[in-house]
């Protein structure tokens, strides 16, 4: 009797953990649903008052439109500029994350103090700074401006391996070493191999910061050839003043989606590394 | 006995010689550091040291760099403008962290369970985690929309008569704010999910959350589990909301309505690219950092005196 009692008390506080999950994780993405909804709507509907939840035919249309916005072009600036700084930086962070771990040097403790600076400085103290360092360069408007500046931050993909390259067993590196192996076929034939761990972890981080970012790109590459999705789709958002540009709402909604979709896809395929690099940082403190 | 020291100093003295470097190795080791070390130190070394001594000089990009001491400084107390940026840099903070920290444990309490179709849930508040503040900032205008959106749709229900968000001078701040909460759950979330997973079963099913005071065991029991989590969560909220509330500030309403959304790194930027003072402009980002220092050095503190007393 008093087990039926628990049992029935357990079940009906499980439907409710169910419910409440269920409710807020809809309100949570509400704008994302409204804003497939709304790229399926006709631009009289979507303007209508009251707002309706769901287009009462699809407009596959607007999306086609929607790539007048979001050019070939726009997508291939994106996906350069992403893979640019990526590729790069891991090559750097790489090798140099091994090199403070396993070829001990006087000052491998002070350079690994050197990359946590960063951590305790906004960004918004040397973007200004880092905006004229580059106009010095004369790489103002030019994919290096665009990319190397960015791919100078290596600090937290360089801790990354070096924590990985710590933990590696001594054994593979001195055996292959005593074998006659070089430093660079000891990083690629032997550690690189097993890195697949931190490496993909690394890349869904960087992937997502770089394919997201805007106020870089905005400042160093507004002009055609160079600009990338959020640079692009920047003018479109309304804001306060209600004020659209050359396209209507349904297909501002539809470009949004165009240029958010490859990171969504990227992130439900890969949600376990996404999850493993950030869940990581917060193990080390 | 002996033996086994003898065994130990050969050992040491075996890792004693791999710790010497040869001629070779040296060259291998500046080839994979220095690339690294080049890039990281000019594009973001040199950029912060260049901005604290801007704080020094007055420039105007164009014209020659003068060096003007304390100047800046100096002028920060007649800045009219500096006061009212400050408080919405603070009032940003106060507003978007504690709701960020605390929403973002609740959630994950709610999702640190092992259940059927749970993964399904924990990406849906994952995923604006992939969502650029672009994109984010064409959804959230619609929804904010005074006349068509549905904030004010639903409130219309309730019989009340909804502000107008974005474009009204004493609601643009709390909108942006809210946009920026939105774009931080996902990672505070992942964060405490992470944490709840370290806490022993036995802890766990003491604070069932079935039952009676569900809601006091969370707080007493699971919530001092993570607290090591919650600081970590509370110093990345705290720079985020330092800087993420200018970049939707600046894609949505451009520190408008009438500067209600110009933070104090709004008000750097503008100095520099619109008005073109640098060195001014530096000053400003410093009191920022001074300020970020004054509320993080405590933190830290905290953090070792916890180390040291093992939690």
């Amino acid at each position: 009797m008093a087990s039926t009692v628990l049992f029935t008390q357990k079940r009906s506080a499980n439907f409710l953990r169910y419910s409440v999950i269920t409710l807020l994780s809809v309100l949570f993405i509400f704008p994302l649903i409204y804003l497939i909804s709304g790229s399926l709507m006709s631009l009289d509907e979507v303007q209508v008052y009251p707002p309706r939840l769901l287009p009462s035919s699809l407009n596959w249309e607007n999306f086609v439109e929607a790539f007048s916005v979001m050019t070939p072009r726009i997508f291939f600036n994106t996906l350069f500029f992403t893979f640019g700084i990526l590729i790069l930086q891991l090559i750097l962070s790489f090798t140099a994350g091994f090199a403070l771990a396993k070829m001990p040097f006087k000052y491998a403790a002070l350079i690994v103090a050197l990359f946590a600076i960063p951590v305790f400085l906004p960004t918004n103290i040397s973007i200004i700074p880092l905006y004229l360092v580059t106009y010095k360069l004369g790489l103002l408007n030019t994919w290096g401006g665009m990319i190397l500046p960015i791919v100078g931050s290596t600090a937290f993909g360089t801790l990354l391996f070096r924590q990985f390259m710590v933990n590696f067993p001594d054994g593979l590196i001195d055996a292959a070493r005593i074998d006659g192996a070089s430093w660079p076929r000891v990083l690629f034939r032997i550690v690189l191999p097993l890195a697949k761990p931190p490496i993909a972890s690394y890349s869904a981080i960087t992937f997502l910061t770089a394919w997201n970012m805007y106020i870089w790109p905005l400042m160093v590459g507004s002009r055609e050839e160079l600009r990338v999705a959020t640079v692009q789709l920047a003018p479109l958002i309304a804001g306060g003043t209600g004020f659209y540009g050359k396209v209507g709402p349904n297909v501002t909604y539809a470009a949004a989606l165009l240029s958010a979709l490859p990171v969504v896809l990227f992130f439900l395929w890969a949600q376990r590394w996404f999850i493993n690099a950030i869940a990581g940082t917060g193990n080390d403190s | 006995m002996q033996s086994v020291a003898t065994a130990q100093r050969v050992q040491k003295s075996q890792v004693g010689q791999r710790k010497k470097l040869k001629r070779n190795d040296r060259f291998w080791l500046s080839i994979f550091i220095s690339p690294n070390l080049l890039m990281y130190t000019l594009f973001i070394l040199v950029p912060s040291v260049a901005g604290i001594l801007l704080s020094f000089c007055e420039w105007n990009i164009l014209g020659p760099i003068n060096w003007v001491g304390l100047e800046n400084y100096r002028r920060l107390a007649d800045d009219e403008l500096l006061l009212p940026a400050f408080s919405r840099t603070l009032q940003f903070l106060i507003l978007g962290v504690l709701p960020t920290v605390f929403g973002g444990f609740l959630i994950a309490v709610l999702l640190n369970w092992k259940v059927k179709g749970i993964g399904i849930f924990r990406a849906m508040f994952f995923l604006p985690l992939t969502i650029s503040s672009a994109v984010a900032g064409i959804a959230w205008s619609s929804i904010f929309n005074p006349e068509a959106g549905w904030i004010n749709r639903i409130l219309k229900i309730f019989g009340i008569t909804g502000p107008e968000w974005l474009a009204s001078v004493s609601w643009a701040l709390p909108s942006v704010t809210i946009i920026v909460i939105w774009l931080s759950l996902p990672l505070v979330i992942i964060l405490y999910l992470a944490g709840l997973q370290r806490i022993s079963p036995e802890i766990l099913e003491a604070a069932a959350l079935d039952g009676a005071n569900a809601w006091q065991r969370v707080w007493q029991i699971i919530f001092p589990c993570v607290s090591a989590t919650t600081i970590l969560v509370i110093a990345i909220e705290i720079l985020a909301f330092l800087s993420s509330p200018f970049e939707i500030s600046l894609l949505m309403v451009q520190g408008g309505p009438l500067d209600s959304t110009t933070s104090l790194a709004y008000y750097a930027y503008k100095m520099a690219f619109e008005q073109f003072e640098v060195g001014y402009s530096a000053a400003l980002v410093m009191v920022q950092f001074f300020a970020l220092l004054a509320v993080a050095l405590p933190i830290i503190q905290f953090r070792r005196y916890r180390r040291v007393r093992g939690r």
